[in-house]
């Protein structure tokens, strides 16, 4: 018996009777943070950490959540069970699993680089390691994310300048507000208003209400028509191509995501820039978590599973596949 | 060379001529007479000689990875284009002096083409790591002859030409010209091939404004030489447009209805995701996704593609599209 298997519904602990993350409705849900693939509604109830609580409700209204700071530990059925941080979004959390002296984490969706909006990557060391691998080739190799966010003040900055509006397509829950806070690090709000598409406003509300502190941001609609050639607007991917777009002049646009590592990738998005920010972790990345959790195993969810599979048998980890239905594609929407 | 390739990747990025043309005469009018020069006599298409071949490239990245050719492989599949495997897959870049671009294509560009091929692949290699990602891009297709500039070469000269007060720059005579085939490098994941002119339309039935451009190859079949259509696109650049509609209204030979036929004049760019065998078509071939790339206007009618380099690309991509 696996302390953690795939089931049908998802991942399931068998002595605890519950799930992590389930995609279909369950009794018991340990949820590792609030975006769309990994928070689905219907289940009985959940278990999520405190800090993500605010996201979580807004993302789940009419569920039943109990939440636990980081760290704290519950038991149920024999099985300790203690979230800890993954650096992914805020509240997201890696679940780690006691049952018998053997320790198994689940990574949810993580990242080791620097966030000033979430609790970073707390190393966990276990017997099995379940983790993400979303980029899990050696050509995704993230730089430091304050060096993206000046790049991304300069592009903003030029087209100020020119008197073009700044649209950044980024994900609405994680990406935006991250960007939004880099960019105020940096003292870019001296450029001009910073602003968002509608979709974005409830999960801003629902950081500053968990106490991240983000900078002034306006609704796109709201923006004040003699400033709005020199705003940053943030948007959801899905407003791109859109009539929504019409209402801003010249405008030149962006995209920040890992996917923009590659040209090709940054060529299909038909936008005019490509920034490499993610809230996922890199290739070194995987292989630094994987070697501090020092486990004996390794299960590979989604993303290049195979790629990462192959890689870590060839240096002598028992590692394998763990069929999930986790957004393939990498990061979900919102 | 950082600001050369950064040059280049702004080109690329640009999202009309306006911008590309305020690009280059910021970067003319910021480097010395020696870079301009170099840097025009490389966007204007003129490259050095053919250096080291594809596969000995491959296996010198390879090589310097450290990863598994299974792994390296995934990662060209997933970038689409070698040059860029290379330069994402390669240890970061080491801390190096920054070099002129004149300094850097005669030290270590063009010497090359002389060294012995396992030589040549080891200096590659020291170059790399002394690069950043942008930078390596550049270099390994200055090293295997396959630099494509991202800008045509009328639009260099008048940036040339702003950078007045300065020093005098040697400027670039028309690059030797290869026989245009059907190009094999697969870069970024399309192919290109230039193409004549033959038609133009008019975009709606009443309008005036001209929509979709016609353009042809030489089609050798039946022993005589002879322009058989092979692609009609939109062009979505305004300034490419307002160019090609002067040439059109100044070469229209013959109308039909909508459509203006022109004499052969004008070589042009296109790109293409993939071909396949049309009956259809006067030409049998079909190509999936053309797009409009750039006027080549200095480019001879006789030096477009020939219809046999375009099937000899769809025997060779047999099973790999």
């Amino acid at each position: 018996m696996e302390l953690i298997e795939a089931r049908p519904e998802g991942l399931y602990c068998p002595p605890g009777d519950f799930h992590i993350d389930p995609w279909r409705p369950v009794a018991r849900a340990v949820v590792t943070h609030a975006h769309g693939d990994h928070a689905r509604p219907g289940s009985a109830h959940y278990l999520a950490t405190r800090e993500g609580e605010h996201v979580l409700r807004a993302r789940l209204p009419d569920a039943t959540i109990d939440t636990i700071a980081y760290g704290e530990r519950v038991v149920h059925g024999g099985v300790t069970v203690s979230l800890h941080p993954a650096g992914h979004v805020l509240g997201s959390a890696q679940v780690r699993v006691e049952y018998r002296g053997e320790v198994w984490v689940v990574s949810g969706d993580y990242k080791l680089q620097h966030d000033p909006t979430c609790t970073a990557f707390e190393p966990l060391r276990a017997h099995a390691f379940v983790t993400e691998s979303t980029f899990g080739l050696p050509i995704y190799r993230w730089r430091d994310p304050s060096v993206v966010a000046a790049e991304i003040a300069q592009w903003w900055r030029a087209n100020a300048d020119a008197g073009r509006t700044s649209l950044l397509f980024c994900y609405a829950f994680g990406k935006a507000q991250r960007i939004a806070a880099l960019l105020a690090n940096l003292g870019a709000e001296a450029i001009g208003p910073l602003a968002c598409h509608g979709a974005m406003i409830a999960l801003n509300d629902a950081y500053r209400a968990a106490g991240v502190v983000l900078p002034a941001i306006v609704h796109a609609s709201a923006l004040d028509p003699d400033l709005a050639s020199r705003a940053l607007v943030l948007a959801p991917p899905s407003a791109a191509g859109t009539p929504w777009l019409r209402r801003f002049g010249d405008f030149a646009t962006a995209f920040a995501s890992g996917w923009m590592q590659v040209r090709a990738a940054r060529r299909r998005r038909g936008v005019d820039r490509g920034f490499v920010l993610s809230d996922h972790v890199d290739w070194p990345g995987l292989g630094a978590a994987i070697d501090a959790s020092a486990a004996s195993r390794v299960l590979v969810t989604h993303g290049d599973a195979s790629v990462v599979v192959r890689w870590l048998r060839e240096r002598g980890l028992a590692a394998d596949t763990l069929a999930t239905e986790f957004a393939d594609e990498g990061e979900p929407e919102a | 060379m950082e600001r050369f390739a950064r040059l280049c990747e702004e080109l690329a990025e640009a999202r009309d001529d306006a911008e590309r043309f305020a690009r280059l005469c910021a970067y003319f009018r910021g480097v010395d007479a020696d870079d301009a020069s170099v840097a025009a006599r490389l966007l204007g298409g003129g490259r050095p000689p053919r250096g080291i071949g594809r596969t000995r490239l491959r296996d010198a990245a390879l090589r310097a990875s450290g990863l598994p050719r299974w792994l390296f492989d995934a990662c060209h599949r997933e970038a689409g284009n070698l040059a860029e495997t290379i330069a994402l897959v390669l240890p970061l870049r080491q801390p190096a002096p920054s070099r002129s671009l004149a300094s850097w294509v005669r030290e270590r560009v063009l010497p090359l083409a002389t060294l012995h091929p396992d030589e040549a692949a080891a200096r590659l290699v020291d170059d790399w790591l002394a690069l950043d990602v942008a930078a390596r891009i550049v270099h390994t297709h200055l090293a295997a002859g396959t630099f494509r500039p991202p800008v045509t070469p009328a639009l260099v000269a008048r940036a040339l030409a702003s950078r007045d007060g300065a020093d005098a720059v040697d400027v670039p005579e028309a690059a030797t010209r290869e026989r245009a085939e059907a190009t094999m490098s697969r870069d970024d994941a399309r192919y290109r091939i230039t193409a004549v002119l033959i038609y133009a339309e008019r975009a709606t039935p009443k309008g005036y404004a001209l929509g979709k451009y016609t353009f042809a190859v030489w089609d050798e079949r039946d022993g005589t030489r002879r322009l058989t259509p092979i692609a009609k696109l939109d062009v979505d650049g305004d300034d490419d447009r307002a160019a090609l509609d002067a040439t059109v209204r100044s070469t229209t030979s013959e109308r039909f209805g909508p459509v203006r036929s022109v004499t052969p004049t004008l070589v042009c760019e296109i790109s293409f995701d993939a071909i396949a065998r049309s009956t259809r078509r006067k030409s049998g071939l079909a190509l999936r996704g053309p797009r409009f790339v750039r006027r080549l206007p200095e480019r001879a009618v006789d030096e477009a593609a020939t219809l046999a380099s375009l099937l000899a690309l769809l025997e060779g991509a047999k099973g790999a599209i």
